[in-house]
């Protein structure tokens, strides 16, 4: 079995074993070692290391074994385990998304998050991540009202980055929804000041993400603070829901990287709407402002 | 004639779990600790499937794991595992451009014997 293993990954890196960094370059010196932990750009990098390799491996273990024993692959399961190895599963499932989660913000708070921009169908992009949340709603009995406008451009964006604010702000809306809720997800082109429609042949510059759920809502005080990073709506003591309040940060850190804005709409008791906006070519937008 | 797979990984519980998924497609599966002992096993031999962690001790890092698996004329495709995923964009671009498959850890065991079924498809067909 593992045993000591994974927890001497970073040990040996730290100690300058001949051991390969991620780079692929060969470790530097116990001396040039110092130097970097000094250098907190290098120390951030070594953070994320760190929280990459010995969090993620064992993790890894964990699921490993859960998924093996869930599928009968060790032994026949007895029915009173099943629903605790599913339990154990969607824990480290959780776990495994908090990593990604500060991970992310990590690097989109230190600007060192890399961007690869490429031409997406809003079409694709939306329904394809309500898609991936299908288990999830029907758990809860939620009901899905998406529209996606068929008049919707190509938008260039960081895939990858994009399908996971779609997917943070869909996993906040079933998280919040009360059983058997409703939750709205809207997208489309809106050229002139939020929410217009084109007219015409005119070619939309933005588009819009709406998510909404019926929830508790959010007090008036705390509508800002929900896209600082640790800031969680709810009482520590007695909240309900999961996670370190990262998600609507990473949100509001990508969409601004695509040179747009997040906002949210809430009272309290009537539910909660987040609406992202962003230009539909944020690179030509970045070069006409001389970035 | 069964399919033969090489596992290269550091962490014993690791080869376990990879071994059993692809016992379970098939292969007969051979595991080593370190590329060194990678490149030892594959000498004179062809394998249809090679996995790897990105990460294993020794002096051999990942990219000089794979130059000496194309210069050994190993063929299969390669899955490479990583917990780096996310660490650098200039190994993520070599990787995809080498690797027929790269899984971030914690991964699914279905995403695994996905990613090996479509490989393997892939070969066959090649």
């Amino acid at each position: 079995m593992a045993g000591n293993a994974s927890t001497s990954k970073t040990a040996r890196a730290k100690a300058g074993a001949a051991r390969p960094r991620p780079s692929g370059k060969s470790a530097p010196g116990a001396r040039a070692v110092e130097k970097n932990i000094l250098n907190s750009r290098d120390y951030r990098e070594e953070f994320i290391s760190i929280i990459s390799d010995e969090l993620r491996t064992p993790l890894s273990i964990i699921k490993g074994y859960m998924d093996l024993a869930s599928e009968g692959i060790l032994g026949p399961v007895p029915e009173h385990l099943k629903d605790p190895i599913d339990q154990s599963k969607a824990c480290a499932d959780r776990l495994s998304r908090l990593i990604d989660n500060l991970l992310h913000i990590s690097r989109l708070e230190s600007g060192e998050a890399h961007f690869k921009f490429q031409s997406v169908s809003l079409h694709t992009l939306i329904y394809g991540t309500v898609a991936g949340f299908a288990k999830q709603m029907k758990k809860k009995g939620l009901k899905a009202d998406v529209r996606v406008a068929p008049d919707s451009p190509l938008v260039l964006v960081d895939e990858e980055k994009m399908r996971e604010v779609a997917a943070h702000l869909l996993r906040n809306a079933i998280q919040h929804s009360p059983m058997g809720g409703r939750i709205r997800v809207a997208a489309g082109p809106c050229p002139a000041g939020r929410g217009k429609k084109p007219k015409g042949p005119q070619r939309a510059s933005s588009v819009r993400l709406c998510i909404e759920d019926e929830g508790e809502g959010v007090a008036a005080g705390g509508r800002e603070a929900a896209f600082e990073a640790f800031r969680q709506m709810e009482n520590p003591l007695t909240r309900k829901n999961e996670g370190m309040g990262l998600g609507l940060a990473i949100c509001k850190k990508v969409i601004e990287a695509h040179g747009g804005a997040i906002s949210l709409r809430a009272r309290k008791g009537r539910g909660t709407a987040v609406e992202a906006v962003w230009p539909v070519d944020p690179l030509s937008v970045r070069s006409r402002q001389g970035d | 004639m069964s399919l033969n797979a090489l596992v290269i990984d550091d962490e014993k519980s690791m080869l376990f779990i990879l071994s059993q998924v692809l016992e379970g497609e098939g292969f007969e599966v051979e595991t080593v600790s370190s590329g060194r002992e990678a490149l030892n096993r594959v000498e004179g031999r062809r394998f249809d499937l090679i996995v790897t962690d990105i990460l294993m001790p020794g002096e051999l890092s990942i990219r000089g794991l794979i130059e000496s698996l194309e210069e050994a004329g190993q063929t299969a495709p390669l899955i490479v595992i990583s917990a780096y995923w996310d660490s650098s964009m200039e190994l993520r671009a070599y990787l995809e451009k080498k690797a027929y498959a790269c899984l971030k850890k914690p991964f699914d065991i279905n995403e695994f014997r996905r990613a090996v079924r479509r490989a393997i498809r892939k070969e066959s067909r090649t």
